[in-house]
């Protein structure tokens, strides 16, 4: 493990392991055909650390994140979580790691109600979503997480709708309260602002900014200055490859980054 | 919402009580053994509504899997095995084929499952014909008697409506447990189960499992109520006809393999002995049913009570969540 990143043991004394990184990338590439999406990316993520990953349209942040959850097999690099190589390790098994995450388009059980959603993420593929010998229980341990979950998001008085007539902004909370159920010890966020209006977006900023400060958060986001407000660090990438990497006030400073997100046509 | 639920489970036990007393209305043989016929089929279909409704999984092989069972019946009969050998051999031959069914399928989703179980059904098809030292090849197997009393029209009724209102109500379990939830979270999407932790091809190949046992035990007692089994009835025809009877019924509905099951089985049998041509009405119906009542009868009728309802003085009473915003999507919840 050649990590490029300096490892340095972060002070926080909870998380998983005692300060050792949460989630490392070492190398990580991904060639589609003569395409290369993500090319030579490293980054360690400390227990507790907010980290954002920016960049314009087609930077490969997406493949990034894919490559993290395990939807998308690398073509170089490896990735570790919690200390194990995950490289070739399946979705559900992050999962069941611990990985919580959302999806940028809203992946929801769209004919199922809120509640059935949260339930059904709560039980996360363990031996409880198995039990087909009796009715789901209205009151026992997961739903009454389930209920935790929905009333962290604002969603609980909507939990007998079914998801098709919740608003977009409405999804996108779902969407975290799914994804938070399951008690993650990591939590990645693809985009989750995107296509919210104005006030959506604050709803949500505040919901993000109020999890607990233990759980590390990694977010992909297009909008620079959600992304700058939420994270500790943040990470800028323009196609496939890393630009600069530092808290918020230095990239939002860099004057490649500017360049990217202000254009660069006084350069020509 | 509690009245609506009081009203379904009263027009249950209406229903139920109709289906009781239906031998104490003076009724032919004939009628009470197309009563046992529609009630066997409703069985069949109600295996392939739940793969279909709850998992999303339509399945063109329930057909095959139900003959599987009747061949295991026929040939221990045969064999001059007594019935409790019978019923046994018959469970294990569904187990074991609905598993490779599962295996087969289980990595598959949509058109393409649809093809996998097609295709296994086509493979039990050629086996019934080919293998005739165990299947009596064209021929079948003929003279397979139910044991006991239950070769009495009238007893048999009682026997296959007690096992229809059994599985109806196991489905009814399942498909409300966790596990039937897990599979509607993997028909509305897949990709988001596995990112939940959900080994998806596990959960598919415990529904066929349950679904396939249905089947099984549908298969049991039509051969047990037409004493007679051949290749034809793992044709794919029977299969299609099945998937019919789901979405004339309303698929993922409670009610629908049995009300689809009605129709088939009264056209093919009653309306056949007027006109010729009745897959041609079976076929009139279908496309009615499909350009206008995509839900299904049972989908679609307390749709239109509800806008019915909705045009009257009162309003929709609060809690009774008017699914018609879902416009064509069927409706999938497990009401009656």
């Amino acid at each position: 493990m050649n990590t490029a990143t300096e490892m340095a043991p972060a002070s926080d004394p909870q998380g998983s392991g005692a300060g050792a990184p949460v989630l490392v990338i070492d190398d990580l590439g991904k060639r589609y055909g003569g395409v290369q999406a993500v090319d030579g990316i490293s980054l360690v993520l400390e227990p507790g650390e907010r980290f954002g990953v920016i960049g314009p349209n087609g930077a490969g942040k997406t493949t990034l994140f894919k490559m993290i959850a395990g939807d998308v097999p690398p073509t170089a690099g490896a990735v570790h979580l919690f200390g194990k190589d995950v490289t070739t390790m399946s979705t559900a098994r992050r999962a069941r790691m611990g990985v919580g995450r959302t999806f940028q388009i809203s992946n929801l059980f769209r004919d199922m109600t809120v509640f059935d959603n949260v339930r059904v993420a709560a039980r996360g593929g363990t031996s409880k979503a198995r039990v087909f010998w009796m009715p789901q229980r209205a009151k026992d341990d997961v739903s009454e997480r389930s209920i935790e979950a929905l009333e962290s998001v604002g969603l609980a008085d909507r939990r007998n709708l079914t998801v098709a007539n919740l608003s977009h902004g409405e999804q996108r909370q779902l969407e975290i309260a799914m994804a938070l159920v399951g008690e993650p010890s990591i939590l990645l966020l693809d985009e989750p602002a995107a296509g919210l209006s104005a006030v959506e977006r604050a709803t949500l900023k505040s919901l993000i900014e109020n999890l607990p400060r233990t759980l590390p958060i990694l977010l992909i986001e297009h909008d620079m200055t959600l992304a700058l407000g939420l994270t500790d660090r943040v990470m800028c990438m323009e196609n496939g490859r890393h630009v600069v990497t530092g808290t918020p006030a230095e990239v939002r400073d860099n004057e490649t980054v500017r360049e990217i997100y202000l254009g660069r046509r006084d350069k020509k | 919402m509690n009245r609506r639920m009081l009203v379904n489970i009263g027009l249950l036990g209406l229903l139920l009580v109709v289906l009781l007393a239906l031998p104490y209305f003076g009724v032919s043989n004939f009628v009470l053994g197309l009563a046992s016929t529609i009630l066997i089929a409703a069985v069949l279909a109600s295996s392939v509504n739940f793969l279909g409704g709850d998992g999303g999984m339509v399945s063109l092989g329930h057909g095959a899997i139900a003959a599987a069972s009747a061949y295991a019946v026929g040939w221990a009969s045969r064999q001059g095995l007594d019935s409790t050998t019978q019923v046994l051999l018959a469970l294990g031959v569904t187990l074991v084929v609905s598993f490779i069914y599962g295996l087969l399928s289980m990595r598959t989703s949509g058109i393409y499952f649809l093809m996998v179980t097609l295709a296994v059904g086509m493979l039990i098809y050629g086996l019934a014909f080919r293998l005739s030292s165990v299947t009596g090849g064209e021929n079948g197997i003929s003279g397979i008697a139910a044991p006991g009393d239950l070769h009495e029209e009238w007893i048999y009724y009682y026997f296959v409506l007690g096992i229809f209102v059994l599985t109806t109500a196991a489905l009814w379990v399942v498909s409300n447990s966790p596990f039937g939830a897990s599979l509607r979270g993997l028909r509305d999407s897949e990709s988001r189960m596995r990112s939940l932790g959900y080994n998806v091809a596990q959960y598919k190949l415990g529904a066929f499992m349950i679904s396939g046992t249905v089947a099984g035990i549908a298969g049991l007692l039509a051969v047990w109520h037409i004493n007679f089994v051949s290749p034809s009835s793992a044709g794919v025809e029977r299969s299609v006809l099945l998937v019919v009877m789901v979405i004339l019924g309303g698929i993922g509905t409670l009610l629908g393999p049995l009300i689809g099951a009605s129709i088939v089985v009264l056209v093919e049998n009653v309306l056949s002995s007027y006109v010729d041509r009745w897959p041609t009405a079976l076929g009139l119906i279908f496309i009615l049913v499909i350009l206008f009542a995509r839900a299904g009868v049972a989908g679609s009728v307390p749709k239109v009570l509800a806008k019915l309802r909705g045009r009257g003085p009162s309003a929709a009473p609060p809690g009774d969540r008017s699914s018609s915003k879902g416009a064509p999507a069927p409706e999938r919840n497990h009401t009656p």
